[in-house]
């Protein structure tokens, strides 16, 4: 009877957790569910918990994954309203809102067959809002004409409103730009502009300098030539000042001219002919006249 | 009587060779592929046949040697009975030699055959289908029917003989003869088959015939298995382990309750077919047939739409309401039948291009590299042409066309079903044709540099509105959910898309030529400026030195005029003196104080040697 | 057909109450073996509740499918035993976290190779470039508000402030699952976004050298900007950026810099030139008033001992003034002719005059230069 009563327990224990794999099921956290009665969606379960249902085929579950996706598209090629053209990628984070809605509008219930749907409507809008605008509301260093951010928000609000449209199921939570960029044949050309801009820049620092050294050196030179000018005209008047003191005495020398210039061509003698001169004359000068009529003397023949 | 059981055995033998024989030959001559099938049945009910007459004619020996040994021992007496080695019965060692290794290995022979063969003719009939040659056809025909009721005969007559006659020796050989009847007769069947126009029956005949091998192959492999496990009951005799049951079941169909209960009972060692669940079935076997088949019927009133589908229910092909998902009732087929369509469910088609698996998976899109198949659509183009002839009345001009390739996918939900379904024959293409239509219409009418760029909102909802449009005209039933211009550009081959880039790429070479010309202005401006500055700085500086130094040589004149004021032939003399003195000084002078020449001065101006030639150092440097 | 059976009645019973029995002991003894694999899998199953959780992961409680605990207290870490209840009642989720997340941004910097990467960290170094244009498909950067070209890179420090949005709220395509993937990809989003529209915003020179504290600022603000807007629940730590030209202009990005410190170096050479020009030409004109100041006086000097001179030689000479001046030319003549070439010329005998023919060259040229280096 004992091994009977056992039996009947653990049997038991089976029934009851075969009853429940039937009849119950979990949500889990993150998790959104659809319960389908004969197939038919009736019911929709955000919340994390343990739930009863009747069991298959009464009433049958769909688990949906409600966490927000992230996601971008095809970074792709465009024409912008300026005719220059842009390479632009947007990210999203989508989730699905209304699982009952999202349900029958994908086979399956496919995430990826969403993502499908959602990308070509991503690509369309972002195509779209990015051809009304010029390049430079893309880039600019004036916080009045950048509309980076307004680009983001009309390509949003473009896509939110297809969605809502047609009661897809799915909300965006976020979207920004995740990458722009130019093809590849313009890089090359943008990489020769930026050459240049930077050879004119290293072209104005090295004439700015050049001239400015320049003018300096002249600046300096001009003062130089203007302190030696001036030290020179002082010198010459200092002279000046020397004749007007010597002036003062120069009036002895009017006493008896004939010495003072006497003496003075004297000086003049001594100071002259120290060097390379050659002097040719003859017995008739003093004291060489002392020459004249000597005895005559074989030898001296 | 045995004697008459070996007489059959060797009469089957010779029946199955023959035929076998002329077979082969029919075969060849006529090229059948059922043919080729039966061929090789019946080669394997000569050989079966041949071990069973082997096997019977072992069994009369060993009957005979017992019988002789009976009369030794009667005649003996009592001393015989203690002399029982195994030695002294050789026929009877024969026989269990016999059963026990060649019976087996014989039945594998018989498997590999059968499995070798349904492979081969398999791969064969596939290689070359219709090989039945028509010239013989009809010969073929005829001889295989012949072989058929020739072997019906000698096959019936045997099983029943065996059947009579309890010999399970002899029921092998006959099942098989019986079957090869059959399969005879069923590939004359294929060849009729083949010249009443249906070329195929031969292929599929042969097809059938394979399998059959291939089963007796399967049935083959079970019996050796399951003869490892049956239970060795004393007194039971071994049936052979090359009788094929299904040979046995394809000779006699009506015995299949029989047989099946054969085989539980010899399996399982005892008699399950007389337990009440095994003759309850028996009993009321068509009875339960009969249930089944209503449950089946009955299962088709209850039917199950899917969320996101919708059904349409035809009574009598008449169209009789539209259900949406969940469990609904209706008559059981073929009364009511239903049709499922996917409605809620968003379908999408592509325009202007086929997608591809690669171009779906590639995350990059550009216009000078080709993705997914596009197609080219004109479209108009409101620049001024500057080619034009001169004078030419404007209404008159032609305007110029662009070529762009679009990628426009559309998602459409079917909201009438009824309409959908009944309107067109083919929805799903008109659908998509109509909006071919559209899109060429819209572009042709639109200006190419919009669409490109600032148009394609307007675009993309002008594009639903007008597909829907049509659609609704049409009573398509459909609703364009989303129109998307997920790519507009100019053509890819041709370069036409790489010379778009170019133009920006132009651009940007204009402000690089641009910042080169300012670069090359700053520099010229700079210097220019730096020299000017000097040049003006210079001449400054020469006017000052000028001016300063003339007033100070009038300072200096007026101070001197006191001076030789003071003492003018001195200070003359004096300044002149001092003058010549420094003047002089380094001058090469020549005073001539002579009064007694004539003097006769040259001058010889000649330059001189160069003075570093003079100055040269001259050293003995080892 | 019974073709099977010799008549051998007296066993068949036999057989069928042996099958019997053997069918009977099968089911007991397999009834016996189902007992004790259901008490050994309770078993397991009460021991298998025990679990810990591996360092640099954390844990989390599903009860029911509900996470227990709130906030932070949801993560369970290291180091201790935790016991649940089995599956289907609680459920323990394993996400690998680290207490601080890094992630690198995915856009913006051309493709390297793991090496690359090593090196780079280590010294700054940079790759080759592959050819003179930027593949959309292989390289990355972002366009900066003068419409230049530079690649820049952002390395974002995380840690997660609130579970139960960061991980339970983000997925990234992994369906069911929970791990870092979804926030993680959420924030490398922000941060690839805050790169593009910060260098939209900012001009080269700004991002590369003048101002790359303010750009830094201006990205890490963004990212947390869209970090509390996306509700993401993590706490931004960290945020460096790393920019550089792109490698085929690395060189005359360089060029700039060296040409605008070498302008630098050449105005501090001019004004050290201006300084000694000036301060010569001060040396040279105080030189000159000194000589000239010297020179006065110097003459003032001479004229006054000329003029005593005078005075005293005065009487002298007038009392007999010939005699005085042949006395001192004859003083004065040896020095005179003390260095002269002297040439005598006698009378001729018959006193006819001479024929003198003299025979004057030009004095050599100056030689400037120095003699040459032996």
């Amino acid at each position: 009877m004992k091994k009977n009563a056992l039996t009947i327990i653990i049997a038991a224990v089976l029934l009851v957790i075969f009853a429940l794999l039937l009849f119950t099921f979990q949500v889990r956290q993150s998790e959104v569910v659809v319960v389908s009665t004969f197939l038919k969606p009736t019911d929709t379960i955000t919340n994390a918990g343990l739930y009863v249902k009747w069991p298959w085929p009464v009433q049958s579950i769909n688990r949906f994954d409600q966490r927000v996706q992230t996601f971008e598209d095809k970074f792709s090629e465009t024409y912008l309203a300026d005719q220059s053209i842009l390479l632009a990628s947007v990210y999203v984070g989508w989730r699905i809102s209304d699982a009952k809605a999202f349900f029958p509008k994908f086979p399956g219930g496919s995430v990826l067959e969403a993502q499908r749907k959602l990308e070509n409507m991503l690509r369309s809008a972002k195509l779209a809002v990015v051809g009304k605008h010029n390049l430079s509301e893309f880039v600019n260093s004036d916080p009045t004409q950048l509309k980076f951010n307004e680009i983001e928000q009309e390509i949003k609000s473009s896509v939110d409103a297809e969605l809502a449209k047609n009661n897809y199921g799915i909300s965006l939570e976020f979207l920004g730009i995740k990458r722009i960029g130019l093809p590849e044949s313009v890089t090359q050309s943008v990489f020769d502009r930026m050459k240049a801009e930077r050879t004119k820049y290293i072209t104005e620092a090295q004439s700015d300098g050049e001239a400015q050294a320049a003018k300096i050196k002249s600046a300096a030179d001009r003062q130089a030539a203007d302190l030696v000018a001036d030290a020179t005209a002082d010198a010459t008047r200092i002279q000046g000042a020397g004749e007007a003191e010597a002036a003062k005495m120069l009036g002895v020398f009017q006493q008896n001219p004939q010495l003072a210039v006497f003496e003075l061509q004297l000086d003049a003698l001594k100071n002259s002919m120290n060097q390379k001169s050659t002097l040719i004359f003859d017995e008739r000068w003093s004291p060489f006249s002392l020459f004249q009529n000597m005895p005559a003397n074989g030898a001296i023949k | 009587m045995d004697r008459s059981i070996q007489k059959n055995g060797v009469v089957n033998f010779t029946v199955a060779l023959v035929i076998f024989l002329a077979g082969f030959a029919v075969t060849v001559f006529a090229g059948s592929l059922a043919g080729q099938a039966a061929a090789v049945f019946l080669g394997l009910s000569v050989l079966v046949t041949f071990v069973s007459w082997f096997q019977m004619r072992l069994e009369e020996n060993e009957r005979l040697e017992k019988l002789e040994l009976d009369e030794l021992a009667r005649s003996r007496g009592a001393s015989l009975f203690e002399a029982k080695d195994a030695g002294s019965f050789p026929a009877r060692n024969a026989r269990e030699q016999f059963e026990k290794y060649f019976v087996p290995g014989f039945a594998v022979l018989l498997l590999l055959l059968e499995a070798g063969g349904a492979c081969l003719l398999w791969y064969w009939s596939g290689k070359n289908p219709a090989a039945l040659k028509d010239a013989g056809a009809t010969k073929a025909l005829s001889l295989f029917a012949i072989f058929a009721l020739l072997l019906f005969l000698f096959g019936r007559f045997s099983v029943t003989m065996a059947r009579l006659e309890n010999h399970r020796l002899l029921r092998p050989g006959a099942s098989f003869l019986l079957a090869g009847a059959y399969v005879c007769a069923f590939t004359a069947l294929g060849i009729a088959g083949v010249e009443a126009k249906y070329p195929d029956a031969d292929l599929w005949a042969a097809r059938a015939l394979c399998v059959l091998l291939g089963l007796l192959a399967v049935e083959n492999l079970l019996t050796l298995l399951l003869e490892i496990y049956r239970p060795r009951v004393k007194g039971k005799v071994v049936r052979p382990l090359y009788e094929s049951r299904v040979a046995g079941l394809l000779a006699q169909p009506e015995s299949l309750f029989t047989t099946a209960a054969q085989t539980l009972d010899y399996q399982f060692g005892f008699k399950v077919s007389e337990t009440w669940f095994f003759q309850a079935c028996k009993q009321n076997l068509p009875v339960l047939l009969l249930a089944q088949l209503a449950v089946l019927l009955l299962s088709t009133t209850v039917f199950f739409v899917d969320a996101g589908e919708q059904a349409v229910l035809e009574h009598f092909g008449k169209n009789a309401g539209v259900y949406g998902p969940g469990a609904h009732v209706k008559l059981p087929w073929p009364a009511d039948q239903i049709y499922r369509f996917r409605t809620e469910q968003i379908q999408s088609f592509a325009v202007g291009y086929t997608p591809d698996a690669q171009s779906e998976a590639a995350s990059l899109v550009l216009w000078t590299v080709p993705h997914a198949k596009e197609e080219n659509f004109l479209v108009g183009n409101r620049a001024p042409s500057t080619v034009g002839e001169a004078g030419t009345n404007d209404a008159a001009s032609t305007k110029p066309v662009g070529l762009i390739t679009v990628s426009i996918p559309v998602q459409f939900q079917i909201t009438n079903i009824i309409d959908w379904v009944y309107n067109n024959t083919a929805p799903d293409e008109f659908l998509t044709s109509l909006a071919t239509r559209e899109v060429v219409r819209y572009f042709a009418g639109s200006d190419l540099n919009d669409v490109l760029s600032h148009g394609r909102l307007e675009a993309a909802t002008a594009l639903r509105d007008r597909i829907q449009a049509a659609a609704n005209d049409r009573r398509l039933g459909a609703k364009i959910v989303f129109v998307g211009l997920q790519d507009i550009h100019p053509p890819t081959g041709s370069d036409v898309a790489k010379t778009y880039e170019n133009v920006v790429g132009a651009g940007e070479t204009r402000l690089a030529k641009i910042l080169e010309a300012e670069a090359a202005a700053i520099r010229t401006n700079k210097l220019a400026d730096a020299q000017a500055f000097t040049v003006t700085n210079v001449a400054d500086a020469n006017r000052v030195r000028v001016v300063t130094a003339a007033y100070a040589r009038a300072a200096l004149f007026t101070n001197q005029i006191p001076a030789y004021a003071a003492a003018p032939s001195v200070y003359r003399q004096r300044l002149y003196l001092q003058n010549f003195a420094a003047a002089t000084k380094n001058a090469r002078k020549y005073i001539l104080l002579v009064t007694n020449t004539q003097d006769v001065i040259i001058y010889d101006l000649e330059d001189k040697i160069r003075t570093d030639l003079e100055n040269l150092n001259l050293t003995n440097s080892p | 057909m019974n073709d099977h059976d010799h008549p051998d009645q007296a066993h068949e019973p036999e057989t069928r109450d042996a099958g019997s029995r053997a069918l009977a002991e099968a089911l007991h003894s397999s009834f016996t073996i189902v007992k004790i694999a259901m008490g050994a899998l309770v078993a397991i199953i009460l021991a298998a509740g025990f679990f810990t959780v591996k360092p640099g992961e954390k844990a989390v409680v599903l009860r029911f499918g509900k996470p227990r605990g709130e906030g932070q207290k949801m993560l369970l870490s290291s180091g201790k035993f935790y016991w649940s209840f089995p599956y289907p009642i609680d459920e323990v989720v394993r996400i690998p976290i680290a207490e601080i997340q890094k992630v690198t941004s995915s856009v913006g910097w051309y493709a390297m190779s793991h090496q690359d990467e090593v090196a780079f960290e280590a010294t700054g170094a940079q790759p080759p470039a592959g050819g003179n244009s930027l593949n959309p498909a292989i390289d990355s950067y972002v366009i900066t508000a003068d419409q230049n070209i530079i690649h820049t890179r952002a390395t974002v420090s995380y840690h997660i402030d609130d579970p139960l949005a960061a991980i339970f709220n983000f997925a990234s395509g992994t369906n069911h699952e929970f791990d870092v993937a979804g926030i993680s990809n959420a924030v490398q989003d922000a941060a690839n976004n805050a790169l593009v529209a910060g260098a939209a915003r900012f001009n080269v020179d700004d991002i590369l050298t003048r101002d790359i504290a303010g750009f830094q600022d201006g990205v890490r603000h963004r990212v947390n900007d869209l970090v509390e807007r996306e509700r993401l629940g993590v706490v931004i730590d960290q945020c460096q950026v790393v920019s550089v030209a792109p490698r085929q202009l690395a060189d005359v990005f360089r060029q700039v810099t060296a040409a605008r410190e070498n302008r630098h170096k050449l105005v501090q050479d001019a004004l050290g030139d201006q300084n000694r020009i000036l301060s010569a030409a001060g040396a040279q004109a105080v030189a000159i008033t000194n000589s000239a100041e010297t020179a006065r006086n110097r003459y003032v000097t001479s004229i006054q001992s000329e003029s005593e001179a005078f005075v005293k030689l005065l009487p002298q000479y007038q009392s007999n003034p010939q005699l005085y001046a042949q006395l001192e030319l004859a003083k004065a003549m040896p020095q005179i002719l003390s260095n002269v070439d002297k040439d005598f010329l006698p009378q001729r005998a018959d006193g006819k005059p001479r024929e003198l023919r003299l025979m004057l060259n030009r004095e050599p040229p100056q030689n400037a230069r120095s003699a040459a280096n032996p």
